[in-house]
């Protein structure tokens, strides 16, 4: 029963951390199959000013994106099913006024910011193996600044800045 | 206190140094392990804070209740926390501005402008560069533009060399390669234009600026031609790729990524001077709190042994001579510590002996009660100054008060009690010229007090002893002794001419009656008569002095005292006498002479029926009863009772127009004979109450 109050006193904390950033409409179950579900999925993001302004100025931003599907516990807390990360980085040379993505080892790049945003707006997908017979099962998609990774004089900040989320999605699979 | 404080100390003195080391590090700053560090700290603080905020209501409260030492602690702890906490403050303050001032001169304009120049130049160089290769890209593709298809390579081998050209392809519509020339080994699916670059190529010239992912500037071009061959018209593309040289490429991606972190430094400004200035302040609190927690410390150190002193001081006022304080070092406390110590085994030393003579006095004191109050004699000592000083309870017996309410007080206060004591106060007051001693007899509550003064002392301090001794039993001896001798020689001389008396008074009337006429002979009979009679009332009167002044020779034996009385109320029928006797036991045996306790009862009885009231009936209650060691019998009659001033018993003493007044003398001697007492007072309402007392 313990345990059951704390669960539920963590997921209201983490509910409240969370609530501006967290979407419910932007996962879609695109196609389902006995072995595999594939989702399709939008960050739908907005660039936010803090963090446009130190992308202007030429520092590098390393995102992490963590997908994880947990299996809801009643009493106890939840289990994680699955577990991914996967590493994206935005680079601005001012030098030669170019934005550079980089996804998958493979570099786009951008004249605008604004072509860059758009390019990761764009569609998403994601293919989840073996998790269609399970029941009450809650897929969470976020977006965040790898902290570890930014310039060590912008991790002197004792509060997390709020740009440092980009985006956390979350879907009841 | 002092381990814990200690401990404080030592945790504090380490997140400091911890804290203060961690500064230095920049990298330090940025890890979460600072974070860590700072919140332990401020947690040390807080943990600081709540230990002095106890520490300083402690005091306050030991202040309230004004426990010794309390105030001067507080005084002290208030003086060194003013001490430390100014210079501290003014150090924070500074050193904040300092860090302030410092972390802005770092974010200097010209820095700025200078990083921001750099990267122009940089920028205008890569133009500048940009402008040579799309001029040279122009050249060439004019001059393949008049050359056949299979003239490309040799052509454009010839012109990339005549250029410098690093890399150079030529592409027709369908993305085929048509000619290629490179200095170094050419990846060709790097060169090949997406499609984005080939819609832009068509617009007259397409140009870009890339880097590798080794920090390696390429300048490419895209530049469309129409070439004509065996009358076709075909276009091509001109791909040129120019490699930067290393050292301008380096020296602007060097000022590009220095550009990159002075920005990020900028935007860690404010986050700096936050962590700084946090930093200060924990340092600062910790600092202040350790102060408040030393002088707290040294603050009772120093009053300790004062308050200790002062509450030994308490002590002593008490009475409470074993206090001692433990050594307090060599200083000048501890010297006074010392000193204090001496001074009370010296008064410790003093009270023991002065205690010794207290009780010494204390049990001289109590013998001399003892002998006092156990004294056949009442006694008052009077001061100089005329003050009661010392009685017995016998003088307050005697006197028929409590002369013990009046110790201390003068003697005069006596008078209160009874204008009787008039004479004692006047002998007291003049006796003050020097006696030996002075005596008088005082007459009081039908008793003889023999009031003797005697002087004790000398000079100034004489004390007056007045020494009281009832003498009435013995006066009352000496007079019934005198009696009975009066009563032997009446009975001895008077007796014995009675009879002859009585004889010849007889012989005359019964000689000379005859021979007289006849009223002679009536005035002759009337006095032989009267003669008679005078001689039986002198004989009877006799017989009573003799009865008085008898020898006691008892003939005692047990009887039932109920029984007697019982047969004695028989004997008294009187139609106004009545005799009630009350006892709780018909049987009370009491060993004595019979006949003369009958005649103590009769004459009771009859004293009690001769003193009632006139026109009223005599009502006696005879009341008896058995004690453990006495038989207590109480006569109570409803007559006029007795005079207080006379002693009744006395002979010759009587209330009554008729009597010798030998009555109640015969009574209290026949008493008297029987080792008892009797006494006699009046009734609350009317008539009185004789008491007598048989011990056994």
């Amino acid at each position: 029963m313990m345990v059951y109050i704390l669960k539920s006193l963590v997921k209201i904390s983490l509910a409240w951390i969370f609530f501006s950033n967290i979407s419910y409409a932007d996962i879609i179950v695109d196609e389902q199959n006995l072995d595999s579900t594939k989702i399709k999925y939008f960050l739908d993001y907005e660039l936010d000013n803090d963090l446009k302004k130190i992308i202007d100025k030429g520092i590098s931003i390393h995102i992490l994106e963590t997908i994880i599907v947990k299996r809801e516990n009643k009493y106890f807390f939840d289990n994680v099913v699955l577990k991914r990360i996967k590493n994206f980085k935005i680079e601005y040379h001012p030098l030669i006024k170019k934005f550079y993505f980089f996804e998958d080892n493979e570099k786009f790049s951008f004249a605008e910011l604004n072509e860059l945003v758009s390019y990761i707006n764009k569609p998403r997908y994601l293919t989840l193996e073996n998790i269609k017979d399970s029941k009450n099962k809650e897929l969470t998609i976020t977006w965040e600044i790898d902290q570890k990774n930014l310039p060590k004089s912008l991790q002197l900040s004792l509060k997390k800045p709020k740009w440092m989320i980009i985006k956390s999605l979350r879907h009841n699979l | 206190m002092r381990y814990l404080l200690t401990s404080a100390l030592v945790i504090s003195l380490s997140l400091l140094v911890i804290l203060i080391r961690s500064l230095s590090n920049s990298d330090f700053i940025s890890s979460e392990t600072f974070q860590l560090l700072l919140k332990i700290n401020l947690a040390f603080v807080v943990l600081l804070f709540i230990f002095i905020a106890l520490q300083v209501y402690r005091l306050f409260k030991e202040v309230k209740k004004e426990v010794t030492g309390s105030r001067l602690t507080l005084r002290l702890v208030i003086s060194y926390s003013i001490m430390i906490i100014v210079p501290l403050m003014v150090l924070y303050f500074v050193s904040v501005n300092f860090l302030t001032k410092s972390i802005e001169s770092w974010f200097n304009v010209r820095v700025e402008s200078a990083l921001e120049s750099g990267l122009n130049i940089g920028q205008k160089t890569l133009d500048i560069l940009r402008k040579d290769v799309e001029l040279k890209s122009r050249s060439i593709s004019y001059s393949l533009s008049n050359s056949k298809i299979k003239e490309f390579n040799p052509v454009l081998s010839d012109l990339t060399e005549k250029f410098d050209i690093y890399d150079a392809m030529i592409i027709d519509e369908e993305n085929r390669i048509m000619a290629i020339s490179s200095k170094d080994n050419i990846d060709i699916d790097s060169v090949l234009p997406d499609e984005q670059d080939l819609i832009l190529a068509n617009t007259g010239f397409h140009g870009k600026i890339d880097i590798t992912q080794e920090n390696i500037i390429f300048l490419k071009t895209f530049q469309p031609y129409i070439s004509i061959d065996d009358k076709i018209q075909k276009k091509f593309y001109l791909i040129i790729t120019q490699k930067i040289p290393e050292s301008i490429s380096q020296a602007a991606l060097s000022v590009e990524s220095v550009f990159e972190d002075y920005q990020a430094l900028t935007f860690s400004r404010n986050s700096l001077k936050v962590i700084y200035q946090i930093t200060l302040s924990i340092i600062l609190f910790l600092a202040i709190l350790l102060s408040i927690s030393l002088a707290l410390y040294f603050s009772r150190r120093f009053t300790m042994p004062l308050s200790i002193l002062s509450e030994a001081t308490q002590s002593i006022a008490k009475g409470n001579f074993k206090k001692k304080i433990p050594d307090q070092g060599k200083d000048e406390l501890g010297m006074l510590v010392r000193s204090f110590n001496t001074m009370t085994t010296k008064l410790e030393s003093a009270n023991k002996t002065l205690e010794l003579n207290r009780q010494r006095i204390e049990s001289s004191r109590n013998f001399l009660e003892g002998i006092i109050n156990n004294m056949s004699s009442g006694i008052i000592v009077i001061d100089p100054k005329s003050n009661i000083r010392l009685t017995n309870k016998l003088a307050s017996k005697l006197l028929g008060f409590n002369l013990e309410l009046l110790i201390g007080q003068r003697f005069n206060q006596i008078l209160e009690y009874g204008a009787q004591f008039e004479e004692i106060v006047t002998l007291i007051n003049k006796s003050k010229d020097s006696y030996k001693e002075k005596a008088l007899t005082l007459k009081f509550k039908r008793r003889i007090l023999s009031i003797q003064l005697t002087e004790q002392g000398t000079g100034k301090n004489k004390n007056k002893i007045i020494l009281i001794d009832d003498i009435s039993e013995i006066t009352a001896a000496q007079r019934n002794e005198a009696w009975s001798e009066v009563a032997r020689r009446l009975a001895h001389e008077i007796k014995n001419p009675l009879t002859p008396i009585q004889l010849s008074a007889e012989r005359i009337d019964h000689k000379f009656s005859k021979q007289l006429e006849k009223k002679d002979q009536t005035i002759l009979s009337d006095i032989t008569k009267t003669i008679v009679n005078q001689v039986d009332a002198i004989k009877k009167m006799v017989n009573e002095f003799t009865e008085y002044s008898r020898s006691p020779e008892l003939t005692k034996s047990e009887i039932n005292l109920v029984d007697l009385l019982n047969e004695l109320v028989n004997l008294f029928q009187k139609e106004d006498l009545k005799i009630k006797i009350s006892s709780r036991s018909k049987k009370i045996n009491f060993t004595c002479d019979e006949i003369k306790i009958r005649q103590v009862f009769v004459n009771l009885i009859n004293n009690a029926y001769e003193a009632k009231k006139e026109d009223n009936s005599c009502e006696i209650e005879i009341r008896l009863r058995k004690t453990k060691n006495a038989v207590i019998l109480n006569f109570i009659d409803n007559g006029t009772g007795v005079n207080d001033d006379i002693n009744i018993f006395e002979p010759y003493v009587t209330t009554k127009k008729t009597g010798t007044g030998l009555g109640l003398a015969v009574v209290k001697k026949i008493i008297d004979e029987h080792d008892g007492s009797i006494t006699i007072k009046n009734n609350k309402i009317s008539g009185a109450n004789v008491e007598i007392h048989f011990s056994y």
